[in-house]
């Protein structure tokens, strides 16, 4: 048993280090850095979002609603619930700390929890964002931002023209690295919305209900 | 939902009481839901006397006896503690005895489950799942719940379930706190309104620990009208 724990600790190790959060074939642009970054989705204070939410980890398939609320300047809630009614998890994110509500038992894990609170921090852009350097994608003319927010460095690909999220990445420790994809604009909201965390192999898949 | 049939069994730590232990028990420790129940609950009604009691029970064994097929819409609202914000959501149920089960959620968006013997079927955005229900826990106590509060026979679970009685002048109101250490991790309380008239359930709420409360309204409710089993297949 201990050994299949080593193992496991040494795939997840690998696993983590072969994880490239920076996109692919960038040059530097040293133009000066003119755009707000980065884009927060869930900035209007009082009103929540409700996604339809899937959650893949290895064999387990979770599904039901998630709601995003902004409480405040500073604090974030994320709600996950099946769709007939269970919580499976509560999240207080703030740029100051975060904290787990409430979590359903089993996904009640420490490694978990601490990669729901990257997932949904930098997701909700929660944390100011300072911008450090700006690049050009040379094969897609992308628009790509590195940064650190709080504790999370974080790169942000944008269009060509430089009005639409793609995609981020970020992590806060070799073990939380999070790809997030963004998707069908409407309204300029993104309607789908993945998460990826290779470490786990967790996925989150969001479609946009309201 | 949660669909974790292959491993449930192979896996002894991913059990239904495991799932639920750790959270739901410090949920109930930490007494929030004891303060939040009172604002969230609908009128609680004035306890049942006890020689009204039996009577209530009877009635209420009786209807669930009688009752052969139901087909009701409902609309689910959702209210997460310290969060204003509601889901709510709406759809059609079918009951058919002795065992035959269609719960579908229609907006906002499209869910459904079926019910069949031993076999669950589940349609989420077009793609489906099916299994034995004996491999899945979660359903299996779910499926207990939901339907024995709906048919009210969950009143003579008492290895499972404390109940306490209230009226109103419309309402027979049951109290179920479980007794079991993995349905309290879960849920805190059941509670079940029923027509004072016609025993008939018509309101549920699921309330879990942490406060959060599910509450489930029946209605255009039809008892025993003819439901056929082309209903128990995913179309």
């Amino acid at each position: 048993m201990r050994c299949f724990y080593s193992l496991s600790l040494l795939v997840a190790l690998l696993a983590a280090s072969c994880v490239r959060l920076r996109p692919p074939h960038l040059a530097r642009d040293r133009s000066a850095i003119t755009r707000q970054f980065p884009v927060s989705f869930f900035d209007s204070s009082g009103s929540g979002r409700l996604f339809k939410a899937t959650m893949d980890i290895k064999n387990h398939h979770l599904t039901g609603v998630l709601m995003i609320k902004r409480m405040n300047v500073s604090v974030c809630r994320v709600v996950f619930a099946s769709e007939i009614g269970m919580t499976f998890f509560d999240l207080e994110l703030g740029a100051g700390g975060s904290r787990v509500v409430s979590c359903f038992g089993p996904l009640n894990k420490k490694f978990l929890t601490n990669i729901f609170i990257t997932d949904f921090t930098v997701l909700t852009g929660i944390n100011k964002v300072n911008v450090h350097k700006q690049y050009l994608q040379d094969t897609t003319r992308k628009l790509v931002y590195s940064g650190k927010a709080g504790s999370w460095k974080i790169w942000q690909s944008y269009s060509s023209s430089g009005d639409t999220l793609l995609s981020q990445s970020a992590n806060s420790s070799l073990f939380d690295p999070v790809i997030i994809s963004y998707d069908h604009y409407h309204l300029g909201f993104p309607a789908v919305i993945r998460l990826y965390n290779p470490v786990p192999g967790m996925t989150f898949s969001l479609k946009l209900l309201d | 939902m949660f669909n974790n049939n292959q491993s449930l069994q192979q896996n002894p730590r991913l059990s239904f009481t495991g799932w639920f232990t750790y959270g739901w028990l410090m949920a109930l420790l930490s007494g929030i839901a004891p303060v939040m129940l009172p604002f969230m609950a609908r009128s609680q009604g004035k306890p049942v006397a006890a020689s009204t009691l039996e009577t209530v029970k009877a009635g209420i064994r009786e209807a669930a006896e009688k009752t052969l097929t139901i087909s009701s819409s409902f609309v689910q609202e959702k209210q997460m503690s310290m969060i204003r914000e509601k889901i709510v959501s709406k759809g059609k149920f079918y009951f058919k005895r002795e065992r035959k089960l269609r719960w579908e959620y229609v907006q906002p968006y499209s869910y459904l489950i079926i019910i069949k013997d031993d076999r669950i079927s589940v349609r989420d955005d077009g793609k489906v799942n099916q299994f034995s229900i004996q491999s899945n826990k979660v359903f299996r106590e779910v499926n207990r719940i939901i339907l024995g509060s709906i048919r009210g026979t969950l009143l003579s679970d008492e290895k499972n379930f404390r109940f306490d009685c209230y009226e109103t002048a419309a309402s027979w109101i049951v109290r179920l706190k479980p007794l079991s250490a993995g349905i309290r991790e879960s849920l805190s309380e059941i509670v079940i309104w029923f027509d004072r008239n016609d025993y008939s359930v018509n309101h549920i709420e699921l309330i879990e620990p942490k406060g959060d409360l599910t509450k489930i309204n029946f209605t255009d409710r039809k008892t025993n009208q003819p439901v056929g089993d082309e209903m128990f297949l995913l179309p």
